[in-house]
């Protein structure tokens, strides 16, 4: 199996190229502008694996998205959830959907309350067992925070109504082996995390279940509490940023 | 240019089997051996000295040559490092086999076969382990004719071209290079993907020597 994390160490941004070096089939998930669709064609090129899937776990309200020029420069389509609102056309992706990469499987959990079409992708190396190995979490589980559920432009009631989602789709990744390994969208520095984000990149299953603060919490009205009482004010431009991700708006400066 | 529009694939056929073009497919292995142009060359692109690398196997004064990539990105970059290299680039595909195969024109393929596939329907296969003799003790898949790489361009006469074989190694690497062999001397060669750590992982059946 072929892992490769890709970071923007300044924005606190992880992507991922996986695939399987057997069958020469991979996968990019949430693709970073910075990093560029050259860099993500050749490298997988480097580990001999073609791109044949360019996914992306939510609309990215923080940071600009390299999907659609690196789906484009392959002649693929960017896959969302299904429930994704983006003004072009994509492959929409839901509950328990399984992408094939040779023998790498990799099963979509929707996992909503960061964004309404938030999924996770549970991955098997079914070359080793049958068992997740690893799971991509986007925003929905940090490693020591969870998404914040107000980057919608949403009123109270509908923040409230997010973060419970939110509660039920943590909870749907720790149920999860303890041992899988756990890599999110974002770490340290970024702005879509809260107080408890942890400057490691990734975590396991495990660990986040006995030692993240949110995410531990097993009854739902005190975590919507807690995590209503830790809101603080949206990334500037995150109103634009989501605009280019979702192409509603050409460009942005 | 670019396998696009109106590219002229039969000028470029012509050329090749006049001999007066080589076309290097840059794509992976893997995807050369499922289906190429014949008569093309497997030299996929990498960042590290694929230029240099070319250059000292073909040399670079074989003539014009012609750059078939998987994208418009790797046709830049191997257009690019040929040329630095010192080759007369004539001709990019930057669409894989697109644009070939809807010229009609003819194509190699090999086919690939899964461990899986291979025990369900074992008694359609002849398979060859072409590992090195020290790497059969860790068991051989029951009835394979052992001939390691290297001998078998001298065994393939004593081969049938009414059977279909199934080529294994240890990882599908080695074999692959093995079935591309034998298929492009008109035999019916498939390559068994991952091998033998694939066929024990899935604790298929194996005999010991």
């Amino acid at each position: 199996m072929i892992w490769k994390v890709m970071r923007d160490e300044n924005l606190g941004c992880n992507s991922y190229l996986l695939g399987d070096e057997v069958t020469g089939t991979g996968m990019v998930v949430d693709p970073l502008e910075s990093v560029g669709a050259t860099e993500y064609i050749m490298t997988a090129q480097d580990l001999g694996i073609t791109i044949n899937h360019v996914v992306e776990t939510h609309v990215h309200a923080d940071h600009r998205s390299g999907a659609r020029e690196l789906a484009k420069s392959l002649g693929l389509k960017v896959s969302f959830g299904a429930r994704a609102a983006v003004s072009y056309d994509f492959q929409p992706l839901s509950e328990g959907q399984k992408l094939s990469l040779g023998s790498v499987e990799v099963e979509v959990l929707e996992t909503p309350g960061h964004t309404p079409e938030s999924i996770s992708l549970v991955v098997r190396d079914t070359q080793r067992g049958d068992d997740p190995m690893l799971v991509m979490t986007g925003d929905s589980l940090f490693v020591g925070d969870v998404g914040r559920p107000d980057l919608q432009d949403a009123g109270d009631d509908e923040i409230i109504q997010a973060s419970r989602m939110q509660f039920e789709s943590v909870r749907k990744i720790l149920n999860l082996p303890d041992y899988t390994e756990l890599y999110p969208a974002h770490y340290g520095a970024s702005k879509c995390g809260g107080l408890f984000m942890s400057k490691k990149p990734s975590s396991t299953v495990g660990y986040e279940k006995k030692f993240n603060f949110l995410a531990k919490i097993s009854d739902v009205d005190e975590f919507v509490d807690r995590q209503m009482k830790l809101l603080k004010p949206p990334p500037e431009e995150a109103r634009e940023i989501r605009a280019v991700n979702t192409g509603t708006e050409m460009e942005v400066n | 240019m670019e396998g696009e529009g109106n590219f002229d694939y039969n000028a470029l056929w012509k050329r090749i089997n006049n001999g007066e073009v080589l076309l290097i497919d840059t794509r992976l292995a893997n995807e050369y051996t499922k289906k190429h142009i014949p008569g093309s060359v497997c030299a996929p692109y990498s960042r590290s000295g694929w230029g240099s690398a070319i250059a000292s196997y073909f040399g670079n004064d074989v003539g014009d040559v012609a750059i078939l990539a998987p994208n418009e990105t790797i046709a830049k970059a191997a257009q690019e490092e040929a040329g630095k290299n010192g080759f007369k680039v004539v001709t990019v595909i930057s669409d894989g086999m697109n644009g070939w195969e809807s010229s009609q024109l003819p194509t190699a393929e090999m086919k690939e076969i899964t461990p899986e596939d291979l025990y369900e329907k074992s008694d359609d296969y002849t398979v060859i382990d072409v590992r090195d003799p020290f790497e059969w003790s860790s068991g051989i898949i029951p009835g394979s004719l052992k001939i390691p790489m290297e001998e078998l361009p001298a065994k393939l006469q004593e081969l049938s071209k009414d059977k279909k074989y199934a080529l294994v190694c240890a990882s599908g690497s080695r074999s692959q290079s093995a079935a591309l062999y034998m298929a492009d001397n008109g035999f019916d060669a498939g390559n068994v993907i991952g091998g033998m750590s694939r066929w024990l992982s899935r604790s298929l059946p194996v005999e010991y020597e």
